[in-house]
């Protein structure tokens, strides 16, 4: 019983040994993979300062619509949630109907006319694809 | 000033939290490395409440922490008279190979250096964190912070339902908290956190265990979870399941303490634990109720009181932003509601949570073999030790991580999204949460390893200068040695393997037997890599004995002789190490005489070897 126990106990000890070198081999193989998947391009740059000359325009608390050319919400959520996560604490809705409306465009030229097919005007065009919107008086 | 503030005010008040409910000497001891880190943890959380507590009363600045301050202050002085450390009074089981334990705490700390690489490199490239990190977390924490007034509580809106407005607020309070004292916004501050968090549970882990199962073990279990690059990774992108790992164990240790060391203040520090796992995420809510659960119905109810004392006070605020502020979760609410009978009859949904719940477990790790496959081999290769002071903390930690693994399953029947995608994003992580709890219970029930935990009823050892034993040792003696005169011995009395008498050679013997008896191949491979065996300090000789004790008579007299030219004088004390605990105390109770001193000549003994000098044992008879 005792020699078992003892073969036991060593041939646990040569386990963890064997778990120290599965898990160096993965730590490897984290960093090849980790990387690779920071390389995925994205559909649109998002940076904090896109949003800085907005920001002063903007209520300092209140709700905003939102306006994108990327599919919106249920095409490309990231781009809305880093809209939210720059403007806060305003709060964006994911849709366009609120009277202030932010545009997140990836393409800058397309801001003019996918507002007014949606009833808004643009208040004030930042040059790097993000726009003030406002409802037009009904 | 700032980064003290932020920093170490919650470091200080959990750590003397702890060392006030938990006792603490006056001097630091080796234990304070455990305080500290779960004294943080619990720190951490105490100082997010008070932060919401004072967004909700509206009391700018640090004012709510002070006074919690002022009042953990105050229970130290309270308890100044009580400083003593439960954990160094009592004696370890065994005093181990320390060649094989350096080598694991090497093993350990390269590990944890190769994750801290992993750790700094992810968070460089996503200072943010990631999807759930800046989408619920750091968004929250930027509404909390940013807000004046009452417009904190914008964040907390159906129109961001997507965000999770009903999740608890531990991160992002703590986060702003951090802003707020810093003046502006950093990702230093959710970085540090999320650091502290990750490599929290693995130091929690081998300092929580080493106390309760000795130094190897405790290492054994750290590399354990350091060999988890997932719980590395995951940190590094600062997702909340990482702190939820860490209160889930530090409830699991923390109660495990108070089991063995009928601790009520360790159970007051599990109360607190857990009711911050509920303050962090949802989930630990369900891990809150099915700890406790657990307690009721395997240790009938023991330590219950204090555990609810202590985590009561935590979970008021819970309840206040459940009831007052967050939104209905998209399980309970309006649109959960619609269509759940229908998803709980869909035997489907049974079969793909089967399916991916066997997948994920699979893969956990990611490790060539799996994580949770490692851990069962090792389990039945140790095999489960026999200790009934850790029977209540195994039973209640094995019926707790079962029913929040069931209930995860739960969560993933009921909720109101696409199952497969959800399986496939999140089972990763709801595995991570209880992966420590499973590490720390499989290293707390399992054997140590080289030596057999529980320790046979055998008779006193009596020992004279032909090395002739009066009773069997059963061979589960794992360092027992003779000495001469021990008042007056020369030799180190820490390194017991260096002592030549006549008595050590056959007790050494005796003791090594189980230790390195009929080696298996691989197991004198390893031994040869490292340069030792888990009894290496013995000479080749003595480690060639085989058979029963007193069996070898030859080896015996060459053991005498030895102990003649040692010029040693046996048997008048026998130093006895990992003796059974229970009846150590019985003999310093009924001979105090026994146990005059920890100290000779100088060096100090280690606190677990005790000299018994045998002429005053009772009932003794020498050969």
């Amino acid at each position: 019983m005792r020699d078992q126990n003892s073969k036991r106990a060593q041939l646990a000890n040569a386990v963890i040994l064997l778990m120290s070198t599965f898990a160096v081999c993965t730590l490897a193989g984290y960093f090849s993979l980790v990387n690779r998947d920071l390389r995925v391009p994205e559909a649109i740059v998002m940076d904090e300062a896109r949003f800085t000359g907005i920001r002063a325009l903007l209520p300092a608390r209140g709700t905003i619509g939102y306006l994108s050319d990327t599919g919106g919400i249920e095409r490309n959520p990231k781009a809305y949630y880093l809209t939210q996560y720059y403007l806060a604490p305003l709060v964006v809705a994911a849709d366009p109907d609120h009277d202030l409306v932010i545009a997140n465009f990836a393409s800058p030229s397309a801001i003019a006319t996918l507002a007014a097919a949606n009833g808004l005007t643009v208040k004030h065009d930042f040059p790097n694809g993000v726009a003030l919107l406002g409802r037009r008086a009904r | 000033m700032k980064l003290l503030l932020i920093g170490l005010l919650p470091a200080a008040i959990g750590f003397l939290l702890t060392r006030a409910l938990g006792g603490g000497t006056r001097r630091i001891c080796r234990h304070d490395v455990f305080k500290l880190i779960i004294g943080t943890g619990i720190g951490v959380g105490l100082c997010s409440e008070c932060y919401f507590a004072g967004l909700v009363a509206s009391i700018p600045g640090p004012l709510p922490e002070l006074l919690l301050a002022v009042a953990v202050v105050i229970a130290v002085c309270l308890n100044r008279n009580k400083t003593r450390c439960r954990f160094c009074e009592r004696p370890s089981r065994a005093p181990e190979d320390r060649t094989l334990t350096r080598y694991l705490a090497a093993a350990f700390a390269f590990l944890l250096l190769l994750d801290l690489a992993i750790f700094i490199w992810v968070s460089e490239r996503n200072p943010r964190g990631g999807w759930d990190a800046w989408a619920i977390w750091n968004l929250r924490a930027h509404f909390l912070y940013r807000a004046g007034g009452s417009a904190w509580r914008d964040a907390f809106t159906e129109v961001l339902a997507w965000s999770h407005p009903d999740y608890p607020l531990l991160l992002p309070a703590f986060v702003a908290r951090g802003w707020r004292l810093l003046g502006r916004e950093s990702s230093m501050v959710p970085v540090a956190l999320a650091c502290f968090f990750t490599f929290g549970c693995a130091g929690l882990m081998a300092s929580g265990v080493t106390i309760l199962r000795g130094a190897r073990q405790g290492f054994l279990a750290g590399l354990a979870l350091a060999a988890t690059p997932f719980l590395y990774v995951q940190g590094a992108m600062q997702c909340a399941d990482v702190p939820v790992a860490f209160f889930i164990l530090a409830t699991l240790v923390s109660l495990a303490l108070a089991d063995r060391f009928n601790s009520r203040g360790f159970a007051a520090i599990a109360g607190m634990a857990a009711a911050l796992a509920g303050w962090t995420k949802n989930e630990g809510l369900l891990w809150f109720g099915a700890i406790l659960l657990a307690r009721i119905l395997m240790a009938r109810g023991r330590s219950l009181q204090p555990f609810l004392a202590g985590a009561l006070p935590v979970l008021a605020p819970v309840i206040f932003f459940k009831a007052c502020v967050a939104t209905a979760s998209d399980i309970f609410g309006s649109a959960g509601r619609a269509g759940m009978i229908a998803r709980v009859l869909d035997p489907n949904r049974y079969l793909l949570i089967a399916k991916e719940a066997f997948r994920h477990i699979r893969d956990f790790g990611p490790l060539p073999v799996s994580a949770f496959a490692i851990l069962a081999v090792y389990l039945a290769i140790a095999g489960l030790q026999r200790d009934k002071r850790d029977r209540d903390i195994l039973r209640t930690s094995t019926l707790a991580l079962s029913l929040s693994a069931v209930g995860y399953c739960l969560i993933y029947l009921l909720r109101p999204l696409d199952l497969a995608w959800l399986l496939d994003t999140s089972a990763d992580r709801l595995l991570l949460q209880i992966w420590p709890g499973i590490v720390f219970a499989v290293f707390l029930a399992s054997r140590s390893l080289t030596v057999p935990d529980v320790l046979p009823d055998f008779p006193f050892l009596a020992c004279r200068d032909d090395s002739q034993l009066e009773h069997p040792l059963d061979g589960h003696l794992q360092t027992v040695f003779c000495r001469a005169d021990w008042q007056g011995c020369p030799l180190d009395p820490a390194q017991p393997s260096l002592l030549g008498s006549s008595c050590f050679a056959t007790c050494g013997l005796v003791a090594a037997r189980p230790l390195c008896g009929a080696p298996s191949k691989i197991w004198r491979s390893i031994g040869k890599l490292i340069g030792t065996t888990a009894s290496g300090d013995l000479p080749p000789r003595r480690r060639r004995l085989r058979g029963p004790l007193a069996g070898d008579a030859a080896e015996n007299r060459g053991g005498a002789e030895s102990a003649h030219r040692d010029s040693l004088h046996p048997d008048t004390a026998i130093s006895v190490a990992a003796w059974d605990r229970s009846r150590l105390l019985y003999q310093a109770r009924q001979q105090p005489a026994s146990f005059p001193s920890r100290r000779l000549h100088g060096a100090r003994l280690p606190s677990q070897r005790i000299c018994v000098p045998v002429a005053e044992r009772p009932g003794h008879r020498l050969a």
